[in-house]
């Protein structure tokens, strides 16, 4: 036992920081917003993380407190201006988002160590503050599944105008969307940085952009074991079958092109659908069955 | 010397303005955001770019590029778009799937060209330089305004002077309604995409010559300009794009020439947000259509 | 509180899709809004309920001016409606859809939600209760559990039905609600309808089924291509001849 831990720790550790971007990913993701921003709020937390830890010697308590903060702020005024606009608007500025943040990054010698970025942070977390950190993210989405702000998100994403129609607010229902999503992903971020040793720009760009959001659609923005199952899929998939994980970036794009056609809802949610009993009566011949055109 | 910036920049933003007229045209028409635009026209520079060094004169080139691009685009439709149709959240699923088409387009162009950056032969296009009103400029500038302008001319012309156009132009209206009225929507499908593989095409074969590199991240930065070109503009609109190129050429000169090194970029990004903020539906759009859960 | 349209006007390009319509719909009455294919009524209900923008003229309910309310607006004042082609969430249960109508009646505080309080939850689980209650009433009961996406056109209508009684309207507007269904289930709904209005609420009816439209409305009204041709009792409307001429010279 302790020898298999040893052995895949490090895939653990991934699993765990893929599963906790993952969740900031999903949660605008079942709201119906378009935001693809994880991967610059992701960074921006690392950032706050990295700086605080190294040049501050601030703790780890204090240090991923200020990532999740920065991560919320900047998630909410990112959302001001967006949330009531349409999902296209978001996808272009969010996108826009992920490259100025990267720009920036790389610009900011001086604080950020630019196309370098940052070394020698810190190792202050190991595999046990991830596995609270993932559940304790676990738990909060679970608890607002079943409460009012669940119902909203999912009437928004499936149907705007039923949702307007039975009086949901739009927008604050995003805004609300976007500043968990911030506060998930500068969480992660920080704990990225303070996992990893060192952190640079590149690896919060495009590819991360497109690995959250093939984890989140693959799994299903429905259910909230969906980034779950998305992230473990596509953690472990390049680990077992070795010529995938030297293609990774093509079997993601891959992935994004096929599941959306063939499983638009992802795995989770679609098995959802099976499982759920059908009607024992389905059809029972009367007037009423019959589509009106 | 500001002026001969600023001319240079309008060159630049010729180029934004062929990208984006491409973009938009698919947008406008079937409201689906291409993410896989960029990498249509990287493919178009390469397509070119092989043309060049397979002995090809320059003309051909241009045609091979575009062509090629545009039957990419076509091909993109069908594979990633077309299966999507007539189905809920379209939108969000033409989305994913365009990132997905990026996302394979820009690996197969990395494992061809070996992640290397690649450049026309020298003397692939006759360069030479004059002065007009004390202002330097090269053939290869005033071939890029005239491919621009002409293709414009030539978009407008079909857009609405050919029965082709109309039809368009109604499935844009309303696709249901069009379909009703006898428009054959494929065919309009067709159309479209091969209309706007055409321009990236040109696009990327213009991109490669003025700045001598093809590589396969190059759509990349054209579509975050493209963005922002398109905001400025306003989404779905042609006359949008075709002025905000123009414009956003123009004001990254003046960042360029007045701004520290490095932030010229993050300033332009910035500018998308202050519009969005401000004037979401930009110079030209419709402002109703963008806003959600108000009234239409 | 009764409903007051003013001159509504809807202009779409050159189309007037609703030109100068004006009247009442009063509460604890259902006022019938017929007319032919075309003559505008969808439209009508879409201008009240805040989902197209009124070229000309006002809309008021109670005391408020609905006229430039977004949507949600109008829909928290208490204007509940159903669709012509029945619009559910297709990939929630049949209960969770009829428990989003009492979204608007929700208490919980926003952050209770967020993190999920044990009062916040327990309010939807009270909200699901209820659900189940309408439910029975429309015969839903055996498919609680079941996905929309599976049930039956006809079974859609009613859970869309139920949906809107859950809202708990002040104003309920019924887009062709029986279409397609047969006389018994028809008049089934119509009892209901009826019921509802007796409870003070102001019903608007759009629809085809004349014999529902005049055994259960109070007031008519008809459009034809966007005009009001006829409104008044059901007996003196439906012998205009203007509105014979329009449904049967149509």
């Amino acid at each position: 036992m302790m020898s298999f831990l040893a052995a895949y720790h490090p895939l653990i550790d991934l699993l765990l920081l893929n599963c906790g971007c993952a969740f900031g990913q999903y949660i605008v993701l079942r709201a119906g917003a378009f935001s693809i921003a994880n991967a610059g709020l992701t960074s921006i937390g690392a950032y706050t993380a990295a700086i605080l830890a190294t040049r501050y010697g601030i703790g780890l308590g204090g240090t991923l407190l200020c990532s999740t903060a920065v991560g919320l702020v900047v998630a909410i005024l990112l959302s001001l201006p967006l949330a009531r606009l349409r999902g296209v608007y978001q996808a272009i500025a969010t996108l826009a988002f992920v490259q100025i943040v990267l720009t920036l990054a790389l610009y900011a010698e001086g604080l950020t160590g630019g196309a370098l970025g940052l070394n020698a942070i810190p190792k202050l977390v190991g595999t046990p503050t991830l596995l609270i950190c993932v559940l304790a993210v676990f738990y909060l989405m679970a608890a607002l599944d079943r409460t009012r702000l669940g119902q909203a998100f999912d009437a928004i994403r499936q149907d705007e105008i039923v949702a307007a129609t039975l009086g949901v607010q739009i927008a604050s229902t995003q805004v609300v969307a976007f500043a968990l999503s911030g506060a998930i992903s500068g969480l992660f971020g920080g704990l990225i940085a303070l996992h990893t040793y060192s952190i640079d720009p590149n690896q919060f760009g495009f590819p991360m952009l497109v690995s959250l959001l093939a984890m989140v659609v693959l799994g299903g923005r429905r259910s909230i074991y969906g980034p779950i199952v998305g992230a473990t899929i596509l953690t472990l998939l390049p680990e077992i079958a070795r010529p995938l994980s030297d293609n990774r970036t093509l079997v993601h794009g891959i992935m994004l092109i096929l599941i959306i056609v063939f499983l638009p809802r992802g795995v989770v949610d679609s098995l959802r659908g099976l499982s759920f009993r059908k009607p024992r009566r389905l059809q029972q011949g009367v007037a009423s069955d019959v589509p009106s055109a | 010397m500001l002026a001969q910036q600023i001319l240079n920049g309008i060159v630049v933003g010729a180029v934004y303005s062929l990208f984006a007229l491409g973009f938009n045209l698919i947008f406008g028409v079937h409201r689906i955001l291409n993410l896989a635009h960029g990498g249509v026209v990287m493919v178009g520079a390469f397509a070119g770019l092989y043309a060049v060094l397979a002995g090809l004169p320059i003309w051909v080139a241009f045609l091979a590029a575009a062509l090629a691009a545009g039957l990419l685009s076509v091909l993109i439709d069908f594979v990633a778009f077309r299966p999507l149709r007539q189905r809920g959240e379209m939108e969000f699923a033409a989305l994913v799937s365009s990132i997905g088409v990026d996302m394979v387009l820009t690996t197969l162009a990395q494992r061809w060209s070996g992640t290397q950056v690649m450049r026309f032969p020298f003397d692939a296009f006759p360069i030479s330089s004059f002065t007009l009103f004390g202002l330097r400029m090269t053939t290869m500038q005033l071939t890029i305004l005239g491919v621009v302008l002409a293709v414009s001319v030539l978009l407008v012309i079909y857009l609405y002077g050919t029965s082709f156009g109309r039809q368009v132009r109604a499935a844009a209206e309303n696709d249901r309604a069009a379909r009703l009225l006898g428009v054959n929507v494929t065919a309009v499908y067709v159309q479209t995409f091969f209309i706007s593989g055409l321009l990236a095409g040109l696009t990327g074969v213009l991109l490669g010559l003025a700045f001598n590199n093809v590589y396969f991240l190059m759509g990349e930065p054209l579509l975050l300009k493209g963005f922002v070109v398109l905001i400025l503009g306003g989404l779905g609109s042609l006359k949008g794009a075709l002025v905000a190129g123009f414009l956003l050429g123009i004001i990254q000169a003046i960042c360029t020439a007045y701004l520290p090194n490095g932030l010229s970029d993050p300033v332009v990004y910035g500018l998308l947000f202050v519009i969005i903020l401000l004037r979401p539906s930009g110079l030209f759009g419709d402002t109703v259509r963008n806003v959600r859960a108000v009234r239409q | 509180m009764s409903l007051r349209l003013e001159n509504v006007s809807k202009q779409f390009g050159g189309l007037r899709a609703v030109s100068n319509v004006t009247f009442c719909a009063e509460p604890g009455r259902i006022t019938g809004l017929i007319g032919p294919n075309g003559a505008g009524k969808t439209t009508l209900v879409n201008l009240i309920t805040g989902i197209l923008s009124l070229t000309e003229g006002s809309i008021g309910f109670g005391g408020e001016d609905l006229t430039t309310m977004s949507p949600t607006d109008v829909a928290r004042r208490g204007v509940v409606r159903t669709f012509q082609n029945v619009r559910l969430l297709l990939d929630e249960s049949v209960v969770a859809n009829v428990a989003l109508g009492f979204y608007r009646h929700g208490r919980s505080s926003l952050l209770a939600d967020i993190v999920g309080l044990p009062s916040a939850r327990a309010e939807i689980r009270k909200v699901h209760e209820q659900a189940h209650g309408l439910l029975h009433r429309f015969g839903l009961e055996p498919y609680a559990d079941t996905l929309v996406r599976n049930l039956s056109y006809g079974h859609q209508r009613r859970v869309e039905m139920a949906r809107a009684l859950a809202a708990k309207p002040s104003l309920l507007l019924l887009d062709e609600p029986v279409a397609g269904m047969n006389d018994v289930e028809a008049n089934e709904l119509g009892t209901i309808f009826s019921s509802l209005a007796a409870s003070g609420i102001a019903v608007l009816l759009v629809e085809h089924n004349m014999r529902l439209v005049s055994s259960i409305c109070e007031d008519l009204v008809v459009l034809d291509t966007g005009r009001m041709i006829a409104s008044g009792k059901p007996d003196a409307v439906l012998s205009d001849p203007a509105v014979v001429q329009a449904y049967l010279g149509a």
